[in-house]
């Protein structure tokens, strides 16, 4: 770890991180782009980069991104992010009462305590459960990522069959290709351009990248105004540290644990924290009227989401949200494999990302107040700018990787198939995951039979497959048995 | 089904996606050789995605059309109390939207099969293309198309320098 700190402190790497944050918080300030598709689009960028500065840029976009969202939810009334969208709700009544300042102010370090704590977790809990990773078999394994897919369907957007549908669709996109223990080729229909497989790179700029943008075509661009007024009131007071301590830790602790379920995201944490904040609170009456406790707690906890989400990812090798998700086709690209091995095989990668997560922390801070105005002004470019410089780097990224033309149009066809699943109300979170945790569940399951000789019973008999199994049922029972007691 | 495709086309459209998805694992799964290293074989998971998600579709597909049944009894309720004003229509997308659409995913698809078939260089091709798609997503005033064209030089020639001289990256010919 000490290592890893002192070489993230090398020009290089402060480059890539400072650049990251920057990019980051940018993207998550524009609404309509975000994170997951500007990390999507510079992984064939990332390519040509040593591995441990391009995990480095990665995962600093994550952190910027998320925290840009506050910035045009205060100064715009439009949520960035959709982590920022509890944000709006007072951030935006601050700034017309003419305390735009303080909103940004207590945002911007809600959301860096929120890192902090939340790093703490990352850097103290990642090597222990790491090792305990080691003991699992493929049956755990199998097990986890089964929990995994149903959770992130229970809690996706929609109803649970919507989001179970739309991940066995990714799970459907990644069976195609050679089959991985056989060498069979599989459900190609004597197609030629289907023998490798659907590459991730196109897949995840259609279905994140072009699907937006045709979507965003669709809705009519409204120009978007600035609240005025001075920043007055930005650096916040020792005052502050009494009044909001307790609820920037406790929504800390709520967006870490929210962060470290698989495929929940920061959303999620900030909708949480914003409502056990009001319960909290002795004046809930005061919601929506320009209160600060609520822009605290949903800043904190989304940020905090972000390193509790990079827990499992870097050992277990499951995403913690769809940005995640990504991540772990970063690693693959780069020839790494996710999960509990990360920290035996490739130390500098697992003790790289947990350093530059810190160091992006305090960058996030320092640009933010540095930079509030200008990205503000910069959220408000037209997409007449924006959307065709997209398209043309989506090509080149996607075409870079295969020298070919037929993966653009794999990426236009999974591009058109996201903005239909959209619009027909199926979330996009599912599909990913099912797509990126699909092979890793068929691997695990196989290895299994292979080593029970055609058994399944030991995923009963074993406790922590047990234990996963019986998390599975609950999660996919509990809704129905939710549905029930609201009817009656 | 005249109101599930009317007021529910966007979610048939995906049901009928899924559905096809589904056929085409179980052909695609009948056609893949028994397994020879394991209990599974190759087509042991797609063949359960398949079952997974007929069961998933026939029980989202009852559930569409209970509820399309209580909307259009509430719907027929409410023309009743509301005699000649009717029921407003769902929130749709304008047709100038539309429009800019279609012409949007036209100038995408030419750019890309003049890239696809080759013989114009991508840095003329991605000049026109940038200009041609800022103008037709830009208000159309003369500001906008000349910072468009404007744009459209600089990161023509920029996009161009970076991937293939920076970054040695082979663009399409």
């Amino acid at each position: 770890m000490l290592e890893a700190f002192i070489n993230v402190f090398a020009p290089a790497p402060m480059f890539f991180i400072f650049l990251g944050v920057l990019l980051g918080i940018v993207v998550g300030a524009i609404p309509g782009l975000g994170g997951a598709m500007l990390i999507a689009l510079l992984l064939p960028v990332t390519f040509y980069m040593d591995s441990v500065l391009a995990l480095m840029l990665l995962v600093s976009i994550y952190v910027g991104s998320v925290s840009g969202g506050l910035i045009t939810a205060v100064m715009l009334k439009m949520p960035g992010t959709p982590s920022a969208v509890m944000t709006v709700l007072d951030g935006y009544p601050m700034a017309q009462q003419g305390r735009a300042g303080r909103a940004l102010s207590l945002g911007i370090v809600a959301s860096f305590v929120g890192g902090i704590v939340s790093w703490l977790f990352l850097a103290l809990l990642s090597p222990p459960l790491a090792d305990f990773a080691l003991k699992f078999g493929p049956y755990e394994l199998f097990t986890l990522v089964l929990m995994a897919l149903v959770l992130i369907a229970t809690i996706a957007e929609g109803t649970l069959v919507k989001g179970l549908l739309i991940a066995l669709f990714g799970m459907a996109v990644a069976m195609v290709g050679p089959d991985a223990s056989s060498g069979v080729m599989r459900l190609t229909f004597g197609v030629d351009g289907f023998s490798g497989g659907f590459s991730l790179l196109p897949v995840l700029l259609g279905v994140f990248v072009i699907s937006q943008i045709i979507e965003d075509v669709l809705k009519k661009e409204v120009p978007i105004r600035q609240q005025g007024g001075k920043l007055t009131e930005f650096m916040p007071s020792a005052g502050d540290v009494r009044r909001h301590g307790s609820n920037v830790v406790r929504s800390s602790l709520i967006g870490t644990w929210i962060g470290v379920l698989p495929g929940v995201g920061s959303a999620i944490a900030a909708i949480v924290a914003y409502s056990t904040a009001k319960s909290f609170s002795k004046h809930p009456e005061t919601f929506g009227t320009g209160e600060e406790a609520w822009v605290v707690a949903a800043e904190a906890s989304n940020n905090a989401s972000v390193n509790g989400a990079l827990i499992p990812l870097i050992t277990l090798g499951i995403p913690g949200s769809v940005i995640d998700a990504i991540l772990i086709g970063a690693l693959v690209i780069h020839n790494l494999q996710p999960g509990p091995l990360l920290f035996t095989n490739s130390p500098e990668i697992a003790y790289g990302v947990i350093a530059a997560a810190l160091v992006a922390n305090f960058m996030m801070a320092a640009l933010m107040f540095a930079g509030v105005r200008p990205i503000a002004r910069i959220a408000t470019i037209s997409r007449a700018y924006l959307f065709p410089t997209i398209i043309v780097c989506c090509v080149i990224g996607v075409y870079s990787l295969s020298n070919s033309m037929s993966s653009v149009w794999v990426m236009i066809v999974f591009g058109v198939l996201g903005f239909l699943f959209r619009r027909g109300g199926f979330p996009i979170g599912p599909f990913v995951l099912g797509y990126i945790l699909a092979p890793l569940a068929e691997k695990q399951l196989r290895s299994g039979l292979m080593l029970y000789d055609g058994d399944l019973t030991p995923l009963l008999t074993r406790p922590i497959s047990l234990f996963f199994v019986v998390l599975t049922l609950v999660l996919a029972i509990w809704p129905l048995v939710q549905a029930r007691m609201k009817a009656r | 089904m005249k109101y599930l495709i009317e007021e529910r086309r966007g979610e048939a459209i995906c049901l009928l996606l899924l559905l096809a998805t589904g056929i085409a694992l179980l052909v695609g799964a009948a056609a893949l050789p028994a397994p020879m290293f394991d209990p599974l074989g190759p087509a042991g998971l797609p063949r359960y995605i398949a079952y997974l998600m007929l069961v998933l579709l026939a029980v989202r597909l009852a559930a569409l059309v209970r509820e399309v049944g209580a909307e259009t009894a509430e719907r027929r309720r409410n023309m009743l109390g509301a005699g000649e004003r009717g029921i407003p229509r769902a929130e749709g997308t304008d047709a100038p939207q539309f429009v800019k659409l279609l012409l949007v995913s036209l100038i995408t698809l030419i750019y890309l099969a003049a890239l696809t078939f080759g013989g114009i260089p991508f840095i003329w091709l991605t000049l026109v293309f940038l200009a041609a798609l800022g103008a037709a997503m830009s208000d159309g005033s003369p500001r906008r198309l000349i910072a468009v064209a404007a744009i459209a030089v600089v990161l023509s020639f920029a996009l161009t320098y970076i991937f293939t001289d920076v970054l040695s990256v082979v663009l399409p010919e």
